[in-house]
């Protein structure tokens, strides 16, 4: 899995690429953590080239969301595929994380 | 199609792959795959992550086809003995981002996307068998 992360204003953007498994979900909990370290509230993750996602993803970005809630800040997701969004369906995260069907959308709810 | 895996994490991208070759050599629905991906990923996680107490390394096998409609995988193991239908408690999916608990997500995928599970611990053997019906493309 590839992470490209950038700010844009006060909103930081942390892109995904390939797969987020139990073999590669530890990169993306080192770089939200980081996020959450350095005290930056606004957080998009944007999951345009984000092929595929299992429970340990699932795992990461929910205790990411429960950081960034402590910071009274929020984390939202963008551009999921077909299969990434039955896997937030299924696990009834929809209802957990702000869902934007593109990245621009998701910066002007975030702003 | 028989593969087999090592206990090791990146184990989970060759499965994927394989399911792949599976898919398009047996004109399976990429849904179809999908499903067969991400329930054998939640359980070759568990294996590889809780299965084996010691630190050796240890074959983990996957036998897979297609028979008429059904696809049939069957994912079998020497580690712990693990009933997934019985030994996993289900996510409370209503409760708010505080209170949701980190876990439990993985088993409930198969009993979610699978049409059959059956579990039999055989021999020292876990054997895991899941059943979906795969759904023809339009041509």
């Amino acid at each position: 899995m590839e992470i490209n992360q950038e700010k844009q204003e006060t909103i930081n953007i942390v892109s995904l690429k390939g797969r987020l498994d139990a073999g590669t979900s530890g990169q993306l909990e080192e770089s939200l953590n980081a996020l959450v370290e350095a005290g930056e509230p606004k957080v998009l993750v944007d999951c345009r080239e984000l092929d595929y996602i299992s429970s340990a993803g699932l795992r990461v970005l929910l205790a990411a969301a429960k950081q960034f809630k402590k910071l009274s800040g929020s984390i939202a997701l963008s551009t999921l595929n077909p299969n990434v969004k039955q896997v937030f369906e299924i696990s009834g995260f929809t209802s957990i994380f702000p869902i934007y069907g593109t990245r621009e959308e998701a910066v002007e709810a975030l702003s | 199609m028989r593969f087999s895996y090592r206990n090791e994490l990146s184990e989970l991208e060759t499965l994927a792959q394989n399911l792949e070759t599976f898919g398009d050599e047996n004109d399976v629905n990429p849904a179809i795959i999908h499903a067969f991906n991400l329930c054998l990923d939640e359980i070759l996680t568990n294996i590889i992550s809780y299965g084996f107490e010691d630190v050796t390394e240890h074959d983990i096998y996957l036998e897979i086809h297609r028979d008429g409609e059904m696809i049939v995988a069957t994912m079998v193991d020497n580690g712990k003995a693990f009933n997934p239908l019985t030994d996993s408690k289900d996510p409370d999916l209503e409760t708010s981002i505080e209170d949701r608990e980190i876990g439990g997500l993985g088993i409930f995928f198969l009993k979610q996307m699978m049409d059959e599970l059956d579990y039999q611990r055989m021999e020292g053997y876990n054997r895991l068998t899941m059943r979906k019906k795969n759904v023809e493309l339009p041509d």
